[in-house]
């Protein structure tokens, strides 16, 4: 028995997953959790079943999940790609790292919502607010990750690269940027991590639309059914994002930690 | 030149195709922790030279040679090859590191071809620069993997190989055969030995193993503790004996054995 839950893990977490909605069903149906507070599963079931047939005020949950998506693709692509191209040059000059530091230090521990207001103010309550402040928080962590990487370069492979009559650009490109590469997709993972929970805040400035928006509706209504919904969709579509990169990682940068 | 003395002929400068004079370092110089790691050294060899280096561990031999690889310019004196002072790393320079120092993200082959690559090589020489080398080592199979695919031993030839694909004038090499087992180092020397004999490349090679120095140095160096300077230069003949070599005929032999305790007594007067 031990031998076979060693081999297969899966099955201590399909019991771990069982054990809990069980717990669910029981709390529910027996009434000893109030359905206002924790809707039973059945009640979820037919609220899930709700929110895909009719949509949510307006938008089909398809276009919810895909205006969610766009706003994190595109504050979290524009974001990493410029805050990776910024990382590589702050780790080949010191210029442009002095230049550039104060403003990544400044931005990087900042909570995300104590400039949100600001962008209200600055760029009203469209599409625009939304994705710079998603923008802004895939910044600095991913200038972060592509400067350490260019940093933490094996100075032996740079001197191998020289001695083997590379010149500086062709060190750049064969040496210096594939060694980044590992420190670049961690950054870009923990960024989409920080990208995934400003969502909900970017999603709060004025307007109807995205599953962030549909979890805080729906709760200003007490419709805890749609709430758990919305929250299981959002943790679903924020695995399969860090998978997706996870994946992509593995692939692109098969050699690291071996 | 029936003229001059044989003495000067020997030490004339058209002789030495690599000159050391009076190079020194000392790291972090200037500061409360300067470090004298390499006292005023002066030695030159010839084009052809199998120059081995031993000494104390942490007495400068690796700090020797990276001023003649160019990574590390001296405090004081200058290093030169054939007439031309060194100023930085350079092709001409081939240099093997004791930890293989590959390239992970790129296949052996690739790594292999890294130096014919960057210097723009026509394709076909590449090619079969790739080809010869990685045979030469015993790699051509492994072609297709990466480096964290091979074992250490293969790492370390494959380090071997990407610096000869190269054709480097010098071949600079730190310890290369440090972490091998008593086999595979071995076998290692007796495919360096052939290569130094077919190509007629100057090696100058740094060693902990005085076996190894002597078996495959025209010329042993022996170096004194930190800060280092020369003790002694002492010619060796094994190298350039003609014909099939036997390793271990020639390391049992009696001459062999004879050397081999000259240097180790000079090592232990150093006390290490
Ligand atoms: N980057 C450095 N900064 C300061 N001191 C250094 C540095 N590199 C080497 N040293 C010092 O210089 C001395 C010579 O070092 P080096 O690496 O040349 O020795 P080595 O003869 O190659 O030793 P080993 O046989 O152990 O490799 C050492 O005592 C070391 O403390
Ligand atoms: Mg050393």
């Amino acid at each position: 028995m031990r031998r076979l839950l060693d081999r297969r893990p899966w099955i201590v977490t399909l019991l771990s997953i069982t054990a809990v909605i069980a717990a669910w069903a029981i709390a529910t149906e027996t009434g000893a959790v109030s359905d206002l507070l924790l809707p039973t599963p059945g009640e979820l079931w037919s609220g899930a079943a709700d929110l895909v047939v009719n949509g949510y005020k307006g938008y089909s949950l398809g276009a919810h999940i895909g205006l969610s998506l766009m706003r994190v693709a595109v504050g979290f692509g524009i974001g990493t790609i410029i805050g990776t191209l910024l990382g590589l040059l702050m780790g080949m000059s010191p210029t442009i790292d002095a230049l550039a530091a104060p403003y990544i230090e400044f931005l990087r521990p900042l909570p995300q919502l104590a400039y949100l207001v600001l962008l209200i103010i600055w760029f009203g309550i469209g599409e625009t607010p939304k994705i710079v402040l998603l923008f802004l928080a895939a910044l600095p962590v991913s200038a972060v990750a592509a400067r350490d990487g260019v940093r933490n370069v094996s100075p032996q492979r740079v001197q191998a690269a020289q001695s083997l009559g590379a010149s500086r650009l062709q060190i750049f490109r064969h040496v210096v940027l594939p060694s980044a590469l590992g420190e670049i997709f961690i950054g870009a993972r923990l960024s989409i991590g920080i990208v995934y929970a400003t969502l909900i805040a970017a999603e709060m400035i004025a307007g109807a639309s995205g599953i962030g928006w549909l979890i805080l509706d729906a709760g200003r209504f007490l419709r805890s059914d749609y709430v758990i919904a919305g929250i299981l969709l959002i943790a679903a579509m924020g695995m399969g994002l860090d998978r997706g990169l996870l994946l992509a990682q593995r692939r692109i940068v098969h050699w690291a930690g071996k | 030149m029936p003229d001059q003395p044989l003495a000067e002929t020997l030490t004339a400068s058209a002789d030495a195709f690599v000159r050391f004079e009076g190079v020194s370092v000392t790291y972090g110089s200037g500061t409360a922790q300067a470090t004298p790691a390499l006292s005023p050294t002066d030695l030159a060899f010839a084009r052809g030279d199998f120059v081995c280096i031993v000494g104390p561990s942490g007495c400068g031999k690796t700090t020797l040679m990276q001023t003649l690889a160019g990574f590390l310019p001296p405090t004081g004196g200058r290093v030169s090859v054939g007439g031309v002072e060194v100023s930085g790393p350079g092709p001409d320079r081939g240099v093997v590191f004791q930890q293989a120092a590959l390239f992970p993200w790129k296949t052996v082959a690739a790594n292999a071809g890294f130096g014919p690559a960057m210097r723009g090589l026509p394709r076909t020489e590449q090619k079969e620069r790739v080809e010869y080398w990685l045979r030469s080592v015993g790699l051509w199979d492994f072609r297709d993997r990466y480096p964290y695919q091979l074992s250490g031993g293969m790492q370390q030839r494959l380090a071997i190989a990407r610096a000869l694909a190269n054709e480097p004038e010098l071949l600079l090499m730190d310890e290369p055969f440090g972490a091998l087992d008593a086999l595979t180092r071995e076998k290692m020397q007796e495919e360096l030995h052939a290569v130094w004999k077919r190509r007629g490349m100057t090696v100058l090679f740094i060693t902990h193993s005085v076996d190894e120095a002597v078996y495959l140095g025209t010329e042993v160096v022996v170096m004194s503790r930190r800060p280092g300077r020369i003790l002694e230069r002492i010619p060796a003949p094994f190298a350039r004996i003609a014909g099939e070599r036997d390793i271990r005929r020639i390391k049992a032999g009696a001459d062999f054995v004879a050397l081999r305790e000259q240097v180790l007594e000079l090592i232990w007067g150093e006390g290490g």
